[in-house]
């Protein structure tokens, strides 16, 4: 009977606690599509009877937590936004929540519980997924009656429009690509140049290794930096580099990625990598050129800003190091990396006054992109007249100067378009430059695996 | 008498029972249950789940992470209960018998490393592992510039290089708990036994070891169990690379969650860690069914 008792209490209890897990969830996607119907209620009223109320809103009061990036040269460039913003909204509370992952995790547990931040970086795949869920609303009344568009260059927001022709996540970015930077003093007291094609780099990494110095800096803790080394490997011979594989549009037995694989290997064999490059994070990779203990460093144009305290002894690699010896000025303007990156800021569909909350995002972004130019030097990409406060780097105004004249971008790999190629591309461009994986195996591995991979 | 009036008394037995019922259903019953029904679908975290099938269980199985994972937890658990239990046993009878001065200081740094978060560990250790500008390699190079190693960046050698950093960390936890152990075994039984000449080694083998026996079952399941379970460490000294050399069963589930974001397939990782890790503890209750000794 005691038994009985007691295994009824416990089927009981479960059966409870699971119902009332499974009606929080049901209840969570139920309020969320509630909320955004409110939502867009709101906003079309508003749109209605406000249209001109744009400027009246510099004194309407307001709080909004903004989930972004926090931290390196961001910090910088948030702390001036949020001052311009200040002064042109004074009444707003702008608070600053330091964007702890990359993947979108934390956004989703927040989405699951009902607590996503009022404005909040929303990263690439992550994108659709919250729109699917309806966690954030269509931008496009917001930046119509802004003339946002208009505010910045030709094409900047090319590629951030959905597949429903709205935008739900918008971010304003320069150019950046993926580049290796070099050691002045290193080079100089080596007797090195900056390499135009592959048997002058790897001649050059020989020499280094030579030297004992590590030839290359790469922060392998992360991915990222190896995938987008094979990347600037394939541009040399392949504009679309890693972004052929999206859509099967290119194969790995193709010639340019077999070459690439191959002159990779090769140069890890010549010692190309330190042996605690897989244990190295960015911060120490930064140091090690620095300090002159490595030669060369792998890492996105946004690094300018971030080795601004020595960018005088910074150079970077204008010619592609992979390029075959003929096809230097032809390979020198494939650039790896990307401009339209998917995403941006988004707003929650739970925010309380979303229109508000649009035109101070929509406000808060146009403060970063006057940020990147005044406080780090960016490239302006608004039409309006913004200087720098202070002087670019020598390499730095070069890359500036010669952004205009690049080709062709490839993307960053958080910008691929489903997680499972992301995965793929990073795990195997990571047993490439282990060393312990031939190129014919990778080439091989790779396109089988593709085959299966949703791309 | 209480016992009497409890046993007796079955409101008493509910009321008592039901806050632990509650307490257990709720943090581990149900979340295994949900994970168990969502290891069949496919899910982003976010939308709907849709009915997956075996879909997960398949690519499970048929993932090559999955061997280099179980070979890597084996070495892990190996390692662990080699180093943890046989240091933690021999420096636990020490202490016991020795009348050495400063028995408690020695008792305090075996466990310090217990105090220490696993990230201040995992730093300290990739501090010393390191192959530009580890304290290791400094010193290998300077015996011979070519004994320099890949510490962490080579199948085998990167989970053995882990695991050692871990098993430092976690011996002072086991020591103490074989030390509570033996000292409550019954000064008496000693006394008798050196009356009858024992050797010490022949106490600890015939006295204390059956003893402390059902102790040491306890550490041997959390050593063993721990080794397919095995997650920080791993995480923030290698994130369970390069390639998967370093994986563990928990890596692999946390790659499937935070890198495929396939949260379905991340819950049947999770449901195949807890069936190894149940099915190691009743083997290993089941060996050591007839080993409880009373004198």
């Amino acid at each position: 009977m005691i038994k009985k008792s007691l295994s009824m209490l416990l089927v009981v209890a479960m059966l409870f606690t699971a119902l009332v897990g499974c009606g929080k969830s049901d209840n969570t996607a139920g309020s969320s599509t509630t909320t955004t119907g409110e939502a867009t209620i709101a906003s079309e009223a508003t749109t209605t009877s406000d249209t001109t109320a744009i400027s009246d809103n510099t004194q309407k009061a307001g709080e909004f937590t903004v989930y972004t990036y926090y931290a390196d040269a961001a910090k910088i460039i948030t702390d001036e936004a949020v001052r311009l913003m200040k002064e042109k909204y004074p009444n707003v509370k702008l608070n600053i929540e330091h964007r702890s992952d990359s993947d979108g995790a934390v956004l989703k547990t927040r989405s699951a519980v009902g607590e996503l931040p009022d404005i909040f970086e929303c990263t690439g795949t992550l994108t659709d997924t919250f729109i699917q869920s309806k966690d954030i609303i269509p931008l496009n009344s917001a930046m119509e009656k802004m003339d946002f568009e208009n505010l910045y260059m030709p094409n900047i927001f090319a590629g951030l429009k959905s597949a429903d022709g709205n935008y739900y996540a918008v971010q304003a970015s320069a150019p950046s690509a993926a580049l290796i930077y070099y050691n002045k003093k290193v080079f100089a007291d080596n007797g090195l140049t900056p390499p135009k094609n592959y048997p002058e780099f790897l001649s050059l990494v020989q020499k280094l290794k030579a030297a004992d110095i590590i030839p290359l800096s790469l922060f392998a803790q992360q991915k990222w930096p190896g995938l987008q080394l094979f990347d600037i490997a394939v541009t040399s011979q392949e504009p679309l580099g890693i972004t052929g594989f999206e859509g099967g549009v290119k194969k790995p037995s193709e010639k340019a990625y077999t070459d690439a694989a191959k002159k990779l290997y090769d140069l890890v064999k010549a010692g190309l990598l330190g042996k605690g490059a897989f244990n190295t994070n960015a911060s120490q990779a930064f140091e090690l050129l620095k300090l002159g203990k490595a030669g060369m460093l792998i890492n996105g144009s946004w690094y300018f800003a971030d080795a601004k305290e020595y960018i005088d002894n910074i150079g970077y690699f204008e010619y592609n190091p992979f390029a075959d010896p003929g096809s230097e000025e032809t390979s020198k303007w494939n650039a790896s990396g990307g401009v339209n990156t998917p995403g941006g800021y988004a707003i929650s569909a739970k925010t309380k006054d979303p229109e508000f909350a649009k035109e101070i995002m929509l406000n808060y972004v146009l403060s970063r992109s006057k940020a990147e130019v005044t406080e780090t030097a960016g490239i302006n990409i608004l039409k309006e007249d913004v200087q720098p406060k202070v002087k670019r780097g020598e390499s730095y105004q070069k890359f500036a100067d010669n952004v205009k004249n690049y080709k062709s971008f490839t993307k960053f790999e958080w910008s691929l378009k489903t997680p499972d190629l992301i995965t793929l591309l990073e795990d195997s461009s990571e047993k490439l430059l282990t060393g312990s994986y031939l190129p014919e195996k990778f080439i091989t591995d790779l396109e089988k695996a593709l085959e299966n991979t949703p791309k | 008498m209480n016992s009497i009036i409890f046993s007796k008394n079955k409101f008493a037995q509910i009321l008592f029972s039901t806050p632990v019922i509650i307490i257990y259903s709720l943090i581990i019953i149900i979340p295994l249950i949900q994970a168990f029904i969502m290891s069949f679908t496919n899910w982003d975290g976010v939308n709907t789940a849709t009915y997956a099938g075996l879909a997960n269980y398949k690519m499970l199985f048929t993932s090559p992470n999955l061997k280099v994972s179980l070979i890597n937890s084996v070495i892990y658990s190996a390692i662990l209960v080699t180093y943890q239990l046989t240091l933690g046993t021999l420096f636990a009878t020490i202490l016991v018998n020795s009348t050495i001065k400063f028995k408690r200081i020695f008792k305090d740094i075996y466990f310090f490393p217990v105090l220490l978060s696993v990230s201040v560990v995992a730093q300290l250790w990739l501090s010393i592992y390191h192959g530009d500008f580890g304290l290791l390699n400094q010193i290998l190079k300077m015996l011979d510039p070519t004994w320099s190693q890949n510490w962490l960046a080579e199948p085998t050698k990167g989970i053995i290089a882990i695991v050692l950093a871990e098993s430092w960390k976690g011996m002072g936890y086991h020591m103490l708990i074989i030390y509570a152990a033996m000292r409550n075994v019954p000064r008496f039984y000693y006394e008798a036994a050196t009356i009858d000449g024992a050797s010490p080694t022949q106490q600890f083998f015939n006295i204390t070891f059956p003893l402390i026996g059902q102790t040491l079952k306890v550490c041997f399941i959390m050593c063993v169990t721990f080794g397919f379970r095995a997650f920080e460490q791993i995480f923030i000294m290698t994130s369970g690379g390069p390639v998967n050399y370093t994986y563990t069963m928990s890596i692999m589930m946390y790659k499937a969650l935070f890198g495929l974001q396939k949260y379905g397939y991340s819950n049947a990782i999770a449901v195949f860690i807890v069936v190894i890790c149940v099915g190691i503890m009743l083997m290993i209750e089941r060996a050591f069914r007839n080993t409880h000794v009373e004198y």
